[in-house]
């Protein structure tokens, strides 16, 4: 299953980080008690000489990078498939064992908790680094942030609110620092509450808001029933005004 | 026919059909720089960018932001030269080799109705010179004008295309691959007297989509004509995945020392850029295109543009003397500049050579000079195509394609960055290499791989253990999520 499955999504993401993401690893510096300069090329390919910074200063050389060999990157391959494979004989079903969620679920926060020194370091609102696999949409109070599944396969649903989940401490730095994220109902779009500007008027909006809310009479504050609210001009300083 | 096909991309004769034709054209601009006089400025006068939505009216007509181009991808070509070397001309016989792509030639009726349409301005082309004698030394385009291709090069898929599977997203099926030809004010423009009915089409209230902005970098703002000439070549060959210049001088090392002047000019100015460009090399109304009483083939041209220089090409070129002067001091040994073959490689990824003959003197043309005068049009379209595809091909396999949405930003990026810097653009950040958005799982690991070992350059310890434990994780949730719960690993 590995190398007919997940080998190719290995492969291609080494290829893609050697021809784009390597960075030069060479400095030099460019006089006395000047600062240092490092060589701002990425990938092996588009090295023709070390550029710096400021890109107005070059040296000659060739690219000081990762190098992958063929050889190094088959010695990559072979240990991601060994994890993998011991991986799945841990969560394999065996009788009388728990069910493969819970082993999975067990295995997943004993892993994070591995390469936690590596994660807890990093940030990034583009790649949710408990599954490698999507955006990331929800961040915690430590700054990291997960995607809607992991939330769903990691977090304990909220026995209080619909569509909620409670995260007692954060899968990627193990802060403990309880936080309840809402998740979109399965069937719902994208709820958007635009303020127009027009400056003293927009005082004219603050009040229709606030008789809908009375009029609908339950207790949720109107901020709580979009999902993004945008605003022009005057409208944008009201968006804070109805957030709280 | 081929005398009706050639003779419809030539000279427009009728004085009020020409000025029509100029009057539509002015929507085809897509970006321009003006110089007006300004006391305070050191150098007497002040430079603007005039930027349209030129590139978003033809590759996103609908301003759907990414939803419906997301798997489209551009390639620019680039016609450049000197004033009235014929860039218009031959651009408008490529434009209409496309269009004649979506008719059966043979069906007369079709070709001709197709060809009067385009004549008649209801096809965006390029407007080549007036026929009026008195006129033949003006520019006929003001800035740079932009027109999309509409051959059958627009749907045709790449072979073997290792990124497929990463582009092709939802709602976008089948990717897409529109050339788009970007024909440039020619080389010294403004020195030339400009054609009076051009320069009263550049209205700040001409367009909605227009905007204007001020070019601080000095090089460029206060450098007369020639930093005007520099802008455009910098922008140009950043953009560029295949350059097409056109000549008419007869003189062929002054050609090329032209072109590899102008290449010499931007090559330093924009790096981290993983696809070189190819140039072609197009001699325009060649006479002499017999050698030993046969007509000479573009092989032999070419050798005779590229090989046949008794002398080295920068020898005579204070540009060029630099340039190299240069760049052999910054790479190995082995990467030094000793003869034009390396100059060329240094400057282009390769480069074609091929001409287009002289139809002849006077308003009739022969039917035999008509077909071969067609015949070279044609191979020049081939070649033109096979040069994007190629460009397109190499893009594809070093990660380095930009879909529509990809290419606006890339775009804006590369005109802020000329018109208030005179260093080099970084490519790197203006394709958002710092902070890309992953699309799939390949997409991520290497987004993770960039991050975790952007640490271990900072100085930090070895993560190579902790990347193989993650990745293996990742991919045992991803077999748990895509098999829907059966475990059934093995």
């Amino acid at each position: 299953m590995f190398d007919r499955e997940m080998l190719p999504f290995w492969s291609d993401a080494m290829d893609m980080y050697l021809l784009k993401y390597d960075r030069c690893l060479y400095h030099w510096f460019p006089g006395r008690g000047l600062d240092k300069v490092l060589c701002t090329i990425r990938g092996r390919a588009q090295h023709k000489m070390h550029i710096g910074d400021s890109a107005t200063q070059f040296q000659a050389g060739e690219f000081s990078g990762k190098s992958w060999t063929e050889v190094e990157k088959k010695g990559w391959i072979d240990k991601i498939r060994n994890c993998f494979v011991d991986m799945c004989h841990q969560v394999f079903p065996v009788e009388g064992q728990d069910s493969p969620d819970q082993l999975l679920l067990g295995l997943r926060y004993a892993t994070h908790a591995e390469v936690r020194a590596t994660l807890c370091r990093m940030h990034s609102n583009k790649t949710c680094f408990a599954c490698l696999q999507a955006v990331p949409d929800h961040v915690l109070p430590c700054g990291h942030a997960l995607c809607p599944t992991c939330i769903q396969e990691m977090a304990k649903p909220s026995r209080f609110v619909e569509c909620a989940f409670d995260v007692p401490s954060c899968v990627i730095c193990g802060k403990h620092n309880i936080h309840q994220i809402q998740l979109k109902p399965k069937c719902a779009g994208v709820r958007i509450l635009t303020l127009d500007g027009g400056g003293i008027r927009g005082i004219v909006e603050l009040a229709l808001l606030s008789r809908i809310q009375q009029e609908v009479g339950i207790e949720v504050n109107i901020r709580e029933l979009f999902d993004l609210v945008v605003g022009t001009s005057t409208g944008t300083s009201r968006i804070p005004i109805r957030a709280t | 026919m081929f005398q009706f096909l050639v003779d419809s991309v030539m000279s427009e004769k009728d004085p009020r059909k020409f000025a029509l034709s100029q009057s539509l054209e002015r929507f085809a601009r897509w970006f321009s720089v003006s110089r007006t006089p300004n006391t305070d400025s050191p150098s007497g006068e002040e430079a603007h960018l005039w930027l349209y939505d030129r590139f978003t009216r033809l590759c996103d007509p609908k301003k759907t932001g990414n939803r419906e181009t997301q798997n489209h991808f551009p390639t620019f070509i680039s016609f450049i030269g000197s004033t009235s070397a014929g860039k218009s001309t031959i651009l408008r016989a490529i434009l209409l080799l496309g269009l004649l792509d979506s008719v059966n030639f043979s069906d007369t009726a079709a070709v001709i109705n197709l060809v009067n349409e385009a004549r008649e301005g209801r096809k965006q082309m390029p407007v080549p010179r007036s026929a009026d004698t008195q006129d033949s030394s003006s520019p006929t385009t003001f800035g740079v004008h932009l027109y999309r291709d509409e051959g059958f090069s627009m749907s045709r898929p790449l072979p073997n295309r290792k990124t497929t599977d990463f582009t092709q997203t939802q709602g976008s099926p089948s990717p897409k691959y529109p050339l788009l030809f970007a024909d440039c004010e020619g080389f010294d423009a403004s020195v030339a007297r400009p054609s009076g009915s051009i320069l009263p089409f550049l209205n700040e209230n001409d367009d909605a989509g227009l905007r204007k902005l001020p070019i601080t970098a000095e090089c460029y703002g206060q450098g007369g004509q020639k930093g005007v000439d520099l802008f455009y070549a910098r922008v140009m060959y950043a953009i560029s995945d295949v350059v097409v210049y056109v000549t008419r001088d007869d003189n062929i090392m002054n050609s090329m020392q032209k072109i590899l002047e102008w290449a010499s000019s931007a090559v330093d100015k924009s790096y981290n850029q993983p696809a070189q460009k190819t140039l072609i090399i197009v001699k325009n109304k060649e006479r002499d295109i017999s050698q030993n009483g046969q007509s000479m083939s573009d092989e032999e041209f070419q050798d005779l543009c590229l090989h046949k220089h008794s002398a080295v090409l920068w020898k005579n070129s204070a540009v060029l003397r630099k340039f190299v002067e240069k760049h052999n001091k910054l790479v190995d040994p082995e990467e030094r500049i000793e003869d034009n073959r390396k100059l060329y490689s240094v400057l282009f990824h390769r480069i074609h050579c091929c001409y287009i003959p002289d139809r002849g003197v006077g308003p009739l043309i022969s039917p035999e000079r008509a077909e071969l005068v067609y015949r070279h049009f044609q191979r020049l379209r081939h070649r033109i195509q096979d040069a994007a595809e190629e460009e397109q091909f190499l893009r594809a396999t070093t990660f380095a394609e930009h879909n529509v949405p990809a290419m606006t930003h890339i775009l804006s990026e590369v005109f802020d960055h000329f018109r208030q810097n005179e260093g080099p653009l970084d490519f790197w950040l203006a394709t958002r290499g710092d902070n890309p958005t992953p699309q799939n799982m390949s997409e991520h690991i290497a987004n993770f791989l960039r991050m975790t070992l952007g640490q271990v350059q900072q100085g930090n310890r070895n993560v190579d253990q902790d990347i193989i434990t993650a990745v293996a994780m990742a991919f045992l949730v991803r077999v748990k999520r895509s098999h829907n719960g059966e475990f059934n690993f093995f």
